[in-house]
């Protein structure tokens, strides 16, 4: 830490790794702020297929690219010129998408002689909480999406430790899953919630995955089989909004109690400097998800913060934000870097104890 | 731009095919750096570093440019999105024209002039994307077809004289014109795309992919699952 504070930085973001295509200006100083954040959704062309078709997603990124970077330099009141860096998502995703992102974002950074930050998009998530709260290093994130489940701490750009992961599904694709087992449409997350605010969530017994397991790992396949068979023999409304609220609160228990044991091994690394829970990514929405991780942080003395929904689902002010501390470290790309359809954030976690069975690629996440 | 600087420069890529292939043309001087550099994968990775040798090498800023002319396919569908993506932001922040051409017609333009052309790009199976020229001018719009029908369709154009069959799938259709000139050629010459993109009118609408093939992709309806 030097005495005198660095000067702010102004960094553009590009974010298409899933299925939406984003781009957004942050300034960096003593603290971040959002000077934009543009976002087009592709939802409704994936919507007949149940789920983000690649070529689909792929296709949508490459007609709007452009245009969704134009819109945030203006939206941020901003040009060109008034950018000190270009940082764009590298993966993981879908690795079409992922190229069309970097490709656009190295044009930029070749056309205006400015620095490229290849951004790993999980790295992006990490640090979402500090787009809008007071969340100094290191923390406990709990990452919880349609595509990650995961638990890390956080320590600093490019110092994140993974403390446990899913070892099938990711919890927003076990919510999204049995909500179509349930007729919910596309996604069924906001859906299934809608549906068990009326249910009672003892009626069914669902299987309590990995309770009492040591570890931090996840496990929420075989919650998605029982209520597969379970969702197949009901007939009334009631029943639905029942079963939705028992998956709902199995899903927001096993998270809780995972985050719970994750405390523990953080604390013990960092003490009391450590007390503060973090959750992002799109699950974080779910009302009953954020009620059970407040409930476990303030039992253990931990602070609570969650970003509002638009950084924790997929965006580009993350990604802005991650590139300008990267930024700030002399931590920059060069243009021929490759994107990564697989890139796991904590590395050696990943190497030591693969969580997927890795193939040729390596790990995933 | 308020830069003072003269817009005097044209920029041309292909990412599409089997290379990265770019050209620099400078008003009056015609192409004064060019790379063709075969591939069939990394061309994102590649793009941006060859633009910068191109650059260096002519001792011109991109700032110059007034024009980018991009391929929008049919080809690689992974490559014609990097290209396209690529060219359409470059142009959009240094604020100069973006301009379309199909692979297709690349690949036309770098056979000899004259005469009948058809140009091929293997598609899958037994699928080709064509398009036929006469004396350069298009006279079929980009397609995928079969043998068959890229038979059917030739005969119905090509009334004798010079015949050249041009790009990565023209050996495979030497059999339907014997006589035909093959110019078998994974991608189209850097001099051939500066020709095109310099053709293009100007005020053309930004150029949009040409995939000619849909997503492989089943809806639920047609999985027949319950929506």
């Amino acid at each position: 830490m030097s005495d005198t504070p660095s000067p702010p930085l102004t960094v553009l973001g590009i974010e298409t790794s899933c299925d939406e295509t984003a781009a957004a200006v942050v300034r960096l100083a003593d603290r971040p702020e959002v000077l934009s954040s543009v976002i087009a959704t592709q939802f409704e062309r994936h919507r007949p297929y149940g789920g983000v078709v690649p070529e689909i997603a792929a296709r949508a990124h490459a007609e709007v690219i452009d245009t969704v970077i134009r819109a945030a330099l203006d939206e941020a009141g901003l040009d060109f010129a008034d950018l000190s860096g270009v940082a764009a998502t590298a993966g993981p995703g879908l690795i079409g998408g992922v190229m069309v992102g970097l490709a656009a974002g190295k044009a930029v950074a070749l056309a205006r002689n400015l620095p490229l930050i290849a951004v790993n998009h999980l790295e992006g998530h990490a640090l979402s909480p500090r787009l809008t709260e007071d969340a100094p290093y290191p923390y406990l994130l709990l990452l919880v999406s349609g595509g990650h489940c995961q638990l890390l701490s956080v320590e600093g750009i490019g110092r994140c430790t993974r403390l446990g992961a899913t070892i099938d599904d990711a919890a927003g694709e076990a919510f999204d899953k049995i909500a179509m087992t349930l007729g919910l449409g596309y996604p069924g997350g906001p859906a299934l919630e809608r549906l068990a605010a009326t249910g009672d969530a003892t009626r069914y017994t669902l299987p309590r995955m990995l309770l009492g397991r040591a570890g931090c790992d996840f496990s929420f396949s075989g919650l998605k089989t029982a209520a597969a068979r379970q969702a197949a023999g009901l007939t009334t409304e009631a029943e639905r909004a029942d079963l939705a609220a028992a998956v709902q609160q199995a899903i927001a228990r096993q998270l809780a109690e995972r985050t719970e044991r994750a405390m523990a091994l953080h604390l013990e690394r960092f003490g009391d400097a450590g007390r503060l829970l973090a959750v992002a990514g799109g699950v974080a929405a779910n009302g009953a998800v954020r009620a059970a991780l407040a409930a476990v942080a303030a039992r253990h003395g931990f602070g609570f913060v969650a970003p509002p929904l638009k950084y924790c689902t997929d965006n580009a002010a993350m990604i802005a934000l991650a590139g300008a501390e990267r930024l700030r470290l002399g931590l920059t790309d060069p243009l021929e870097v490759a994107a990564r359809p697989r890139w796991p954030l904590d590395t050696d976690a990943a190497l030591r104890a693969p969580l997927h069975t890795p193939g040729r690629k390596g790990a995933k996440a | 731009m308020a830069d003072g600087l003269a817009r005097d420069a044209i920029l041309s890529l292909d990412l599409c095919l089997g290379a990265c292939v770019v050209a620099l043309e400078v008003d009056g001087r015609g192409v004064v750096a060019r790379r063709e550099i075969p591939m069939d994968r990394g061309h994102q990775e590649r793009i941006a570093p060859l633009l910068q040798e191109v650059t260096a090498e002519a001792g011109l800023p991109l700032t110059r440019l007034r024009r980018i002319g991009v391929t929008t396919g049919p080809g690689s569908f992974t490559g014609l999105r990097v290209g396209l993506a690529f060219a359409r932001t470059l142009a959009m922040t240094l604020g100069c024209e973006c301009v379309g051409m199909s692979s297709l017609e690349a690949l036309a333009a770098t056979a000899a002039d004259g005469g009948t052309i058809l140009a091929a790009i293997p598609s899958r199976q037994d699928l080709m994307f064509t398009a036929l020229f006469v004396d350069g001018a298009p006279v079929s719009a980009p397609d995928q077809l079969a043998l068959p029908e890229i038979a059917a369709r030739l005969a119905e154009i090509w009334t004798g004289g010079p015949l050249t069959l041009v790009g990565p799938g023209a050996a495979a259709l030497v059999g339907l014109a014997p006589s035909a000139t093959v110019l078998d050629i994974a991608y189209p010459s850097a001099d051939a795309l500066a020709r095109r993109t310099a053709a293009v009118p100007a005020g053309a609408p930004s150029p949009r992919a040409l995939y000619l093939r849909a997503p492989d992709a089943r809806t639920l309806a047609e999985r027949g699952a319950r929506v």
